[in-house]
């Protein structure tokens, strides 16, 4: 029995830990399968930073925002044009697009978070369709609607300039190089290269910009860390090697951009938003903003500066999302006007409801079911990609009424409605009371 | 002890009302028979509005029963008990600030489903509140308390019903208004209208009612007639203040 | 760009149509107090009901017979997708908390979105040519001021005109319309003296969904097509202008309607930039909130203290 309140206090580090090791579980269990499997779980935990940021509003808060992708994208479009333009570093650029989302999200705010919460949800939600307007019409900064290609992972003074690749190809890559002579200097041509499955248009720009070789690329400056290209990452199993030696696993240039480098570092941001999230319902501020989700009138005569912490909650949110946002420009290579579109706004705030408002693992459950559970369906039913969105926006409505706390949710509703049985729900409108 | 031997009006029996977790009423058992003005007293949280409002089937009792004229109406709506000749004159009023006097009468005969009967009853409104007949094109709420309150009687008034039940008629209004008020339900009475009255005014109350009931947390502690209850000691203590 | 009269008839036309839309959430806000976020979609599916039923009975039919029935089929739809609304979505949570209604109300804008789209495919539908083609020519309208009213203009500011005149007339003076009030004001009052809450709210979401019913099939008749996102933008637009009036009065959301529809069209004509179009009302959103947040007709938005 003694173990349990041990278990329950490592469990945190227990799953971390099983996060960890997962990919090489998967790849173990699956084989070459399972790069598609890492790539989704990567893109469920971003989602999942994504969807507590906007727990901190709506769940915490009680202030429903519904155009947090804008934020999201406010992100990452300054770091891709940051980096693209200036070559700023990613790890420069992850602050700066937070703080760039805090701040347009103080503005937003400024003058809309007093009123009524409704007004917020409206309000936010045209802002998400301004800054798509802005994105898609300012197209000397932003490219219109065609975006900002290229955008890679810059790391210090390397320019990392590819993105992903599709794993068929990386293999046949791979095979490739392996017939090579690694150590020495045989070069693999540009047709070479287009037959693996590189993107012509991507080598064209690497070929041309290699001022030692215009004909081909030598095994060894690829490997030398010059240029980190996706197929050359190690496989995963090279990858797990360099675990044992922390300080290389960021530095191996091959490592970067491989499935597994996004995936342990989109871990570690969604470790530290979870952690972030925790600490934040526990502390001081946190305790207000739920005081005053629960009872704006209350929390103000009891002294809390009610305004001022929907401020600080509202640029939280926004700076969660922001940085969010480099993270996907990072990793996603390219981003345009589209991926920030309504419907993901509504996605992140189905993934907070479902789990729960104001739930941290909640949350997590939530985006794990509405990102990996198509990503399943997918699979078996191809045709259930169609009816996503429709058993989304049934689900959002089920829940508020099955269970408005949603599957993890605390007890954070107003208790009125938690006694309310749902056969009395479903069967009469009562008056209210 | 009762005037009358036939079947009460209305009778509750082991009545509880709870919110949450807060057990408002308690098991409360009284009878009001026709022609009766009969008056709960208690302190504040007593539980006196949530007996009229769930009488009223505005609030869902948790258990026990009501019956009204012989029938079980426990759990029933307002549009039921109002229909039925049962109608709750609420604690602060309520009426509708943005409609006109004319129109909150109107509203209150909104269960007619004859509208018939509603012109004459009007007049007897402004009959029996001259003042609401010369302000019947103003809105609601530019009316004094006073006026107010006699608006919400008028109001209850249109469907003419057999009980009223009436909360706090008297809260916050000036002494000789609320002489008004009871020298209104006093005429209710004697047209024949069954009144069950709560306040916090107890010795206005007493004095008028045919029989009255104690209530304190929700449990019923004692009851009498009127004058039984106005020289009773602990009454006198408690709720006279004397 | 045209001239500044045409600017001002292409205005008060779209603003008419605003404001038959805001009626529908100025109505549901003023006596739910929640935003029906999901009216922008009563509206497309008023507009694909209209279409739909040209296309599949208005054959035989002379031209306003069939343009008058399609109106009353795509009200007879919307307001049956409008009180199953109130029914199933949110009925329930009548006595939830805040946030929880605005939830279900997005969640079943999403859905009912995608169930058009599921049902009516990923393509526009067109409006039949055939009914609408009289009616748009500008050959046919009335010359005013250097503009062009075409005769689907004059039906849309004349028809909208008579629907708002009789909403007011309605809520002055009929019983249901008083009960409606009474119920805004003070629903357990309401309650109380006999209204049947339910009713009263459902007829409300029936009105709205008639009235933004009419507006889908004027608009998809002047710009020709209907398409399952058309809700999501005009339902801002219209909300935008119901805030714009003052949110919550009925008179309120027919000002703001128009005014709104104006100043886009103003500022179109002004700047040249009908890219942006939409970005100017959704800056006079904030600028109301900032300057008048209460409207130009409401009461008070700020929360109570």
């Amino acid at each position: 029995m003694k173990v349990f309140p041990l278990l329950r206090k490592s469990a945190p580090f227990l799953l971390l830990g099983g996060m960890v090791m997962l990919p090489l579980i998967l790849e173990g269990t699956m084989g070459k399968g399972s790069t598609a499997w890492v790539v989704a779980i990567q893109e469920m935990m971003l989602f999942a930073v994504l969807a507590l940021g906007l727990n901190i509003t709506v769940g915490l808060s009680g202030l429903l925002v519904l155009g947090h992708a804008a934020f999201w994208a406010l992100g990452a479009y300054t770091y891709a044009i940051l980096t693209v333009v200036f070559g700023l570093s990613f790890w420069l650029a992850l602050p700066l697009g937070a703080l760039v989302a805090a701040l347009a999200g103080f503005l937003l705010g400024m003058p809309t978070i007093r009123l009524r919460g409704d007004y917020l949800a409206i309000v936010t939600l045209g802002f998400g369709e301004v800054i798509r307007y802005v994105l898609k019409n300012f197209q000397s900064l932003t490219g219109g609607d065609q975006g900002i290609p290229g955008i890679g992972f810059k790391d210090g003074n390397l320019q990392w300039a590819t993105g992903w690749i599709r794993e068929p190809a990386a293999l046949s890559l791979r095979r490739h190089f392996s017939a090579l002579d690694l150590s020495g200097d045989s070069l693999l041509s540009k047709s070479e290269a287009i037959s693996g499955g590189l993107n012509p248009s991507q080598l064209q720009g690497i070929f041309s910009s290699l001022d030692t070789n215009q004909n081909g690329l030598s095994a060894k400056e690829l490997l030398s860390g010059e240029w980190g290209f996706g197929f050359l990452c190690p496989s995963q199993e090279a990858a797990w090697l360099t675990l044992g030696r922390p300080l290389e696993m960021f530095t191996c240039k091959p490592f970067l951009h491989s499935p597994l480098h996004w995936y342990l570092l989109t871990l570690l941001f969604l470790s530290l938003a979870l952690l972030f999230f925790v600490r934040l319902k526990k502390s001081r501020l946190g305790r207000s903003l739920i005081a005053l989700r629960e009872d704006e009138i209350a929390a103000k005569s009891m002294g809390i500066n009610t305004t001022k912490a929907k401020m600080i909650a509202f640029a939280l949110s926004a700076a969660w999302a922001g940085a969010a946002g480099v993270l996907f420009a990072a990793r996603n290579n390219f981003i345009n006007p589209e991926f920030f579109k309504l419907d993901n706004s509504v996605l992140f705030l189905a993934m907070a409801v479902l789990g729960g408002l104001g739930s941290a693992r909640g949350t997590v459950a939530g985006a794990t079911i509405l990102w990996l559970g198509p990503f399943l369906l997918r699979e078996q039913f191809p045709q259930f990609q169609e009816y996503k969105w429709l058993a989304i926006g049934l689900l959002m409505a089920l829940m508020m009424i099955i269970r408005p706390q949603g599957i993890f949710g605390a007890n954070t509703g107003k208790t009125r409605v938690k006694l309310l049985s749902l056969w009395q729900r479903l069967t009469k409108g009562r008056i209210s009371r | 002890m009762t005037p009358n031997s036939s079947t009460p009006l209305l009778q509750i029996s082991d009545l509880h009302v709870r919110y949450g977790p807060v057990h408002a009423v308690r098991g409360i058992s009284l009878d009001v028979y026709q022609g009766e003005i009969v008056t709960v007293i208690g302190a504040n949280g007593a539980g006196k509005s949530s007996t009229l409002l769930s009488i009223a089937g505005a609030e869902k009792l948790s258990s026990g029963s009501i019956t009204f004229q012989g029938i079980e109406v426990g759990g029933k709506k307002s549009p039921f008990m109002v229909s039925r000749g049962v109608n709750l004159v609420p604690e602060g009023r309520h009426i509708f600030s943005r409609l006109t006097v004319e129109e909150n009468l109107e509203m209150g005969a909104f269960s007619l489903k004859d509208p018939s009967p509603i012109p004459a009853r009007k007049e007897h409104v402004f009959a029996t509140f001259p003042v609401l007949g010369e302000r019947k094109d103003q809105l609601g709420g530019t009316l004094s308390g006073g006026e107010q309150q006699m608006l919400a009687m008028g109001r209850a008034l249109m469907v003419a019903p057999k009980l009223l039940l009436l909360d706090e008629p008297s809260l916050g209004l000036a002494p000789l208004i609320v002489k008004t008020v009871f020298e209104t339900i006093i005429a209710f009475r004697k047209a024949g209208t069954t009144i069950l009255l709560v306040e916090q005014n107890a010795n206005m109350a007493l004095r008028h009612a045919d029989r009255g009931y104690l209530l304190e947390n929700g449990m019923i502690v004692g009851e009498g007639t009127g004058k039984e209850l106005l020289v009773d000691p602990a009454v006198r203590e408690a709720y006279l203040g004397a | 760009m045209g001239t500044l009269s045409q600017a001002v008839i292409n205005g008060l036309t779209l603003g008419m149509v605003y404001a038959l839309i805001a009626l529908g959430y100025t109505m549901v806000y003023g006596i739910l107090g929640m935003i029906n976020f999901a009216h922008g979609e009563i509206y497309m599916i008023g507009g694909y009901a209209g279409a739909t039923f040209l296309g599949l009975w208005g054959g035989g039919l002379s031209v306003p017979i069939a343009l008058g029935l399609a109106v009353l089929f795509s009200i007879l739809v919307s307001s049956l997708h409008g009180a199953g609304l109130e029914r199933f979505a949110y009925r329930p949570l009548r006595n939830a908390p805040a946030l929880a209604p605005l939830i279900s109300a997005i969640g079943m804008s999403i859905a009912l979105q995608q169930y058009v789209f599921l049902t009516q495919g990923t393509t526009p539908k067109p409006f039949p040519q055939f009914f609408r083609q009289d009616l748009v020519a500008y050959e046919a309208g009335i010359k005013l001021f250097g503009g062009t009213l075409s005769p689907l203009q004059g039906l849309i500011i004349i028809i909208s005109t008579l629907l708002m005149i009789g909403l007011s007339l309605f809520v002055r003076h009929s019983k249901m319309g008083k009960a409606m009030r009474a119920t805004a004001e003070d629903r357990r009052m309401a309650g109380l003296v006999g209204i049947d809450i339910n009713r009263v709210i459902l007829t409300t979401f029936v009105i709205g969904s008639a009235l933004a019913a009419v507006a889908g099939v004027m608009v998809s008749a002047y710009i020709s097509t209907i398409f399952y996102r058309d809700g999501y933008l005009a339902g801002l637009k219209a909300f935008t202008a119901a805030v714009f009036g003052g949110i919550g009065n009925i008179p309120g959301a027919m000002v703001g309607g128009v005014l709104l529809g104006l100043i886009e069209a103003l500022g179109v004509w002004a700047t040249g930039a009908s890219d942006w179009k939409d970005v100017f009302s959704f800056g006079v959103l904030i600028l109301v909130l900032l300057f008048k947040p209460r409207g130009l007709l409401g009461e008070v938005v700020a929360e109570k203290v």
